[in-house]
């Protein structure tokens, strides 16, 4: 199981969208994957840690380092495949680097 | 999209000549802040909001030479409605993309999305991103004069 945490600025639930977009298009692909949408503010090291990997709208700026794998995801809010299909195949990229 | 349909409101589709983002969210803020649609301190929260998380969105990879949009929002706790405010910037202003923040667009329209539901899992984002990812859409819009047009056609009572 790849654990993916999806993240956004809050207001609209973006981050719902990237979270259902990947697990919808991952479990097509194949792969056993769990997403969860949290809102940036709200992210610690520690919860991070948590995950496989990070998967926010856009690069954001933390005060700590990110120690797992980060794919921007905001292009797939688009829901359109010419946005959304480099996003589906990074990640899906760094899921067979995981030999999980 | 019967979700929008209800989230438009007749008096609440605007045009601003502003021409800085600070400039056309005091102008909107005070209209919906007089309506009772938002708190005092929406117009803060939407500017600040703006900075940290840009809603900028490049229409480019949609097709060329469409107009760029922007769907500012803010917390739950500065609005008092779930609404969508529509404005239409005669003067295109420059916003960041939502999804690569360090690019920078001129944004033609706004769909401001004000929302006081904290629970709310409705869709209206991926409701607007069908409606903005269709050209022909886009383009009516662009067409459109009036704000009653534009009313008629966002609600699809042409």
């Amino acid at each position: 199981m790849i654990k993916i945490l999806a993240a956004c600025g809050a207001g609209i639930n973006s981050s719902h969208q990237i979270k259902s977009a990947l697990e919808e298009e991952m479990k097509k692909r194949g792969y056993k994957v769990q997403a969860d949408a949290v809102v940036i503010k709200d992210i610690t090291k520690e919860m991070v840690e948590e995950y496989d990997i990070f998967a926010p709208i856009s690069k954001p700026k933390f005060s700590f380092d990110i120690t797992i794998p980060v794919v921007e995801a905001g292009p797939i809010l688009y829901r359109i495949p010419a946005m959304s299909a480099p996003v589906f195949d990074e990640i899906e990229s760094v899921i067979k680097k995981m030999n999980k | 999209m019967p979700v929008m349909e209800n989230l438009y409101q007749k008096d609440l589709i605007l045009s601003s000549n502003a021409t800085t983002q600070e400039e056309v969210f005091s102008e909107i803020s005070q209209i919906l802040l007089e309506k009772g649609i938002v708190k005092d301190s929406f117009k803060d929260a939407i500017v600040e909001r703006e900075l940290n998380y840009p809603t900028g969105l490049d229409l480019s990879p949609v097709a060329e030479g469409l107009p760029n949009v922007a769907i500012p929002h803010t917390e739950t706790e500065h609005c008092d409605a779930k609404v969508v405010v529509f404005v239409k910037l005669t003067n295109p202003i420059v916003f960041h993309s939502m999804i690569a923040p360090d690019n920078e667009l001129n944004v033609n329209y706004l769909f401001m999305i004000i929302n006081n539901e904290k629970t709310n899992q409705t869709n209206v984002l991926s409701e607007l991103m069908a409606f903005m990812t269709d050209v022909d859409n886009v383009k009516t819009l662009e067409a459109l004069e009036t704000n009653k047009e534009i009313y008629d056609f966002l609600t699809n009572k042409k």
